[in-house]
């Protein structure tokens, strides 16, 4: 019963798109929109598309095991959150949730249209769409309501029939959540802020496809999905940056990020919105770059579309895995569609798309602009080819080859270092045609500042280049930003106003430009913490028996011993390591590393135990216990981690700032230019 | 203090700390690499096999430090980096090399983005700047767009009035900018829609971009056919495929030599029951390191429990029994149905870690299956009665 509710809930929510993407795309050629005629099914969308998700949500909580995926990935064992984070935590589920939020989004955007507003009628009919292609794949291939009609004999579902109206034969348990999940709750939290951000570029797609389409490629839909570009961003920024956490606590091989084609693939949208944020202000402030826009925003969605096809069919393990469900080849047909029909209508359309020439001169923050667009765009170049050139010399070649970190870490490392360079430099760059002393006087104190950062680390006895240019580059932005803050901020306060007062009063009159600024802090927070954190960490394995002490750095760890307890939904082995400074007296911490093992899963879970400090994270990891009594684990010294961390979240809240700016208030600028 | 001063002060100031970073990373004496930082660099530059995509330096699994450690002792032992890497690719083919090769296929990887560098700063300087003003009349494709011009010159203006008040620009040049914008507005204030009317300038611009499109939308086309062609499975008549695999199995491979079945399998790489058969036939005849090498083939494209059941033995029997342990137990997970396997967990138990009561289970459950061939019964039995006795 709960199966062909469910599934009833998928198709309504089908025929809805159906019919507001044909509503909306014969509004928009006929000109004649009318706003209720596309609320109705966007509504109906969006209500269906909730309680598809709901009604799994309660097919698990309420342990429906006739339903094949409650059976396959919980348990009665499972704990209440991670039940709940089941819904989203396998491929049938994840679709749901992507659906519902997809309804959330063309819900918010159907809500504003006005009478005769032919372009976001005409967005409308593409986001049906694009729900028409997921709630398609929910009816289809990935029906997450598939009832189960073969039971394994001990937990779990063998065989399944998509028909609702099957008989049902439920197992009397399930096969539990995957370990992973159950590790940490920030896995079941990290990867839906990741599809917020993934669906939320569905809207600025759909913009520029009907603004191609219908010849309106002024700056208007740039405008309209400025808000949405950014909320996407954020979210994406902030997907990625707790997934490296997770990584880094929970996860014991002592990194945060290890070029996973996973992690790529939420790395490259990132990269190409990242671009497309910055060419949209160069459109917006100044008529350029019409057709770069459009080429981004396309590559943005197309690779959300690439991301998901990665991550959700198994083409990682190997390239013929994904054939095992029709749900890898849907994807890659319906990322050709995106591709060939994005760009084949770009191409169509080219007599419309080319602005005329307003640069005055790439001496000038548009020529800024321009490189880091460049750097940005080759940067997620060098990254998508290092992620599916494997793949594809697999498809080809048939030999399975790996590229790994030597080669992205090779071509990361300058790249960033460029970025950091244009990060400096470019926002205080003027408009135009720079004077060159003007921008002299505007970044010397920053130089200084940076290259004073740089020799301090230097006398600090660091011997690591990357990690000095690491420091004197953020030392660099971090100071150009904050001087050219403060210099604003006196100017304001002349007028009578207070030092807070001003202060806030800054950024509100400019919330897009200080909001960036904001981000650039925290990037280069985060570029410092990551240069220290590989470039002058410490790594040691050692063995110890019980009551042995060792000085691994500034540290002295001791083996107290082992322990093992059973908890919640989990049995713990670990042992008890004493953190002491390096005179081995000054107890610091007990740390716990452990191997955590779930029911129904026969893999141990390693997971560390980091101490955080000022100066340096110290981070351990179990790697075995021997029956001599003896353990060996990995220490780990990491500098500077928490910048890393800080800076991620600095970087999203200045997304947030920005997004506080409607459309840019001419007078405010104004006003405060003659403050100024 | 003048501007000239602060100006010299700065140029001091940044000169004496740019020479003390340089100078402070200077290499004092000739860099010696450790025998522990050069095991450690190759570690890394080396994928940990069975492990989730790490390289053995960060592997945190128990087959990772065994790697770390014999890369330990091949450092010790003299050998070169080039001998170390061939030896690992000997074993678990190219699959290892994180870092991809200089040639062949990674010359792909290598060379693309710096092609990409290239064209795009030689983009960049090719834009072309605005010479003086728009001409007048300039077609405009909508009244959007011509709306849009409009608006954006209004704003080059103002903003062109507060960058002059704020200094940023040089007074000749704004007041060239200032012309052409003003020439520009007074141009598009005359403007009519004329859509089917063109001029030279733009049409150049829109070639450009036409080609442009063009190029990208059939490099996009090119592509998304070759893969979606390519990545198809193969057809069920091509000898042995994936597509027939449980077909393969019945076949008689009785007559076949070792050296067919290593030529088939590297024709068909994907082709597990193959290299099932052939892995087998080497671990019976005891040549552990060929079998190795077809097993760890299999592993690398499915957990197949057979598989991990052999390995898990053969690295018991290397001496790694916590790592064999390892994979028999997941070999166990996926399936009970395998014999061998609780064989090996009961004797790995109690060889391996002295766990005579752990080993008890698994011959229980073996003595329990009727179809068990004698001689094996027999064997299970012997083993259990000592298993019984040592518990």
């Amino acid at each position: 019963m709960i199966a062909a509710v469910g599934l009833l809930c998928v198709l309504i929510a089908l025929g809805a798109a159906g019919i507001l993407s044909w509503r909306g795309l014969a509004a928009a050629r006929s000109g004649e929109v009318n706003r209720k005629l596309l609320i109705q099914p966007a509504a109906v969308l969006l209500i269906a598309g909730i309680a598809a998700f709901f009604w799994l949500e309660l097919a698990i909580v309420s342990h429906d095991f006739s339903i094949k995926y409650v059976a396959n990935t919980t348990s009665r064992d499972t704990p209440f959150i991670f039940l709940l984070a089941s819904g989203w935590a396998a491929l049938e589920g994840s679709i749901v949730l992507w659906g519902m939020l997809l309804g959330g989004f063309v819900w918010f955007v159907v809500r504003r249209i006005r009478d005769g507003d032919r372009l976001a009628a005409g967005a409308a009919g593409i986001m049906g769409l694009v729900a028409v292609f997921w709630f398609g794949l929910m009816a289809t291939v990935a029906n997450p309501f598939e009832i189960c009609t073969a039971p394994a004999v001990d937990a779990g579902c063998n065989g399944s029939s998509w028909s609702p109206l099957a008989a049902a034969m439920a197992p009397l348990d399930g096969r539990g959540a995957n370990p992973l999940l159950q590790n940490h709750i920030l896995m079941a939290v990290h990867p839906p802020l990741l599809y917020v951000g993934y669906v939320g570029f569905t809207v600025p797609f759909a913009f520029a496809i009907a603004a191609l389409w219908l010849r309106q490629t002024g700056s208007r839909w740039l405008e309209v999905t400025h808000r949405w570009s950014l909320i996407s961003w954020v979210f994406l920024t902030v997907g990625i940056l707790l997934g490296a956490w997770w990584s880094y606590e929970v996860l014991g091989w002592g990194g945060y990020w290890a070029w996973d084609p996973v992690e790529n693939a939420a790395l490259l949208p990132w990269l190409v919105a990242t671009a497309f944020i910055h060419s949209a202000v160069v459109q917006r402030k100044r008529g350029m770059l019409q057709a770069w826009n459009i080429v981004l925003v396309i590559s943005t969605f197309a690779l959300t579309v690439l991301g998901t096809f990665l991550t959700r069919s198994g083409v990682i393990f190997s390239v013929h895995s994904f054939t095992q469900s029709a749900v890898g080849p849907a994807l890659l047909w319906f990322l050709g569609i995106v591709v060939v029909g994005g760009f084949g209508l770009f191409a169509a359309r080219a007599d419309v798309v080319g602005s005329s020439p307003r640069l005055d001169s790439l001496a000038s923050r548009e020529g800024v602009f321009l490189a880091n667009n460049l750097l940005l765009t080759l940067f997620a170049f060098t990254v998508l080819l290092g992620t599916m050139l494997p793949l594809l010399v697999e498809a080809f070649a048939g030999n399975q080859v790996t590229v790994g970190r030597p080669f992205f870490d090779r071509a990361a490392i300058p790249l960033s270092f460029a970025l950091l360079l244009a990060m400096g430099i470019g926002p205080v760059v003027p408009y135009r045609s720079a004077r060159g002393e003007i921008v002299w006087e505007r970044i010397r104190p920053g130089l200084v500042f940076g290259l004073g950062a740089g020799a301090l680390a230097v006398v600090g006895a660091v011997r690591s280049v990357p990690v000095v240019i690491a420091v004197i580059l953020g030392g660099f932005v971090v100071a150009t930003i904050m001087r050219h803050y403060l210099m604003r901020v006196v100017a304001v306060r002349r007028t009578g106003v207070g030092w807070l007062g001003a202060a806030g009063r800054v950024i509100n009159h400019e919330p897009s430009y200080w909001g960036g600024q904001i981000s650039h802090l925290g990037l280069a927070l985060a570029a410092v913490a990551i240069a220290t954190s590989s470039g002058i960490a410490v790594r040691q394995s050692v063995t110890l028996a019980a009551g042995e002490s060792m000085v691994v750095d500034e540290y002295c760890v001791e083996y107290l011993g082992p322990f093992t307890r059973v908890e919640a939904n989990r049995s713990v082995t670990g042992v008890e390591v004493a953190l002491m400074r390096a005179d081995c007296s000054t107890p610091l911490k007990v740390m716990q590393p452990r191997l955590n093992r779930y029911p129904h899963a026969d893999q141990a879970v390693a997971t560390p135990d980091v101490r955080t400090g000022f100066v340096d994270d110290v981070y351990l990891s179990l790697s075995s216990l021997t029956s001599g009594g003896t353990v060996s684990f990995d220490v780990f010294v990491f500098p500077l981690m928490w910048f890393l961390w800080l800076g991620g979240i600095v970087t999203a809240l200045g997304g947030s700032i920005a997004l506080r700016a409607g459309r840019r208030t001419r007078e405010s600028a104004v006003e405060l230019s003659n403050v100024a | 203090m003048s501007r000239r001063t602060s100006n010299y002060l700065y140029m001091g100031a940044i000169v004496a700390l740019l020479a003390v970073v340089v100078i402070g990373l200077i290499p004092r004496e000739a860099a010696v690499e450790t025998d522990a930082e050069r095991a450690h660099r190759i570690a890394s530059g080396l994928r940990c096999p069975f492990c989730s995509g790490e390289s053995i330096a960060e592997a945190p699994s128990g087959i990772g430090s065994d790697l770390r450690a014999l890369i330990a002792e091949q450092v010790a032992g003299g050998m070169s980096d080039d001998e170390i890497f061939d030896y690992y690719v000997s074993v678990y083919t190219e699959r290892v090399l994180l870092s991809p090769p200089l040639l062949g296929w990674g010359l792909i990887l290598w060379l693309l983005p710096v092609l990409l560098l290239v064209a795009g700063i030689l983009a960049v300087l090719g834009r072309r700047v605005r010479a003086g003003p728009l001409p007048s009349g300039a077609v405009l494709a909508s009244r959007d767009a011509l709306e849009d011009a409009r608006e954006a010159v209004a704003m080059d203006l103002a903003d062109l009035d507060m960058q002059e008040a704020a200094g940023e620009l040089d007074p000749a040049t704004g007041a060239q900018l200032r012309a052409a914008y003003e020439a520009e507005r007074d141009a598009l204030a005359a403007t009519v829609i004329e859509p089917a009317a063109d001029d030279g300038g733009r049409n150049r611009s829109r070639g450009r971009t036409v080609a442009g499109a063009v190029v990208l939308f059939g490099g996009a086309l090119l592509l998304t056919v070759l893969v979606v062609v390519t990545v198809r499975d193969r057809a069920p008549g091509d000898l042995i495929t994936g597509g027939i695999a449980s077909d393969a199995q019945q076949l008689d491979f009785s007559t076949i030599s070792n050296e067919e079945l290593e030529e088939t399998v590297a024709s068909h790489p994907d082709s597990i029951p193959i290299r099932l058969m052939l892995a087998a036939r080497y671990f019976t005849d005891g040549d552990y390191a060929a079998a190795s090498e077809q097993y760890i083939e299999v592993l690398n494209r499915e957990r197949h429990p057979e598989a991990l059941a052999n390995v898990g033995w053969m690295l018991h029997l290397g001496g790694d029994s916590a790592s064999g342990l390892q994979l028999v137990e997941e070999s166990l997970a996926l399936t009970g149905e395998l014999a061998l396997p609780h064989w090996y967990l009961a004797n790995i138990r109690y060889h391996g870690f002295g766990d005579a009561a752990g080993a008890v289970a698994p011959l229980d459950t073996l003595m329990a299956v009727e179809t068990l061939p004698e001689v094996f019964r027999s064997l299970v039995a012997e083993l259990l009665a000592e298993v019984e006795a040592a518990s």
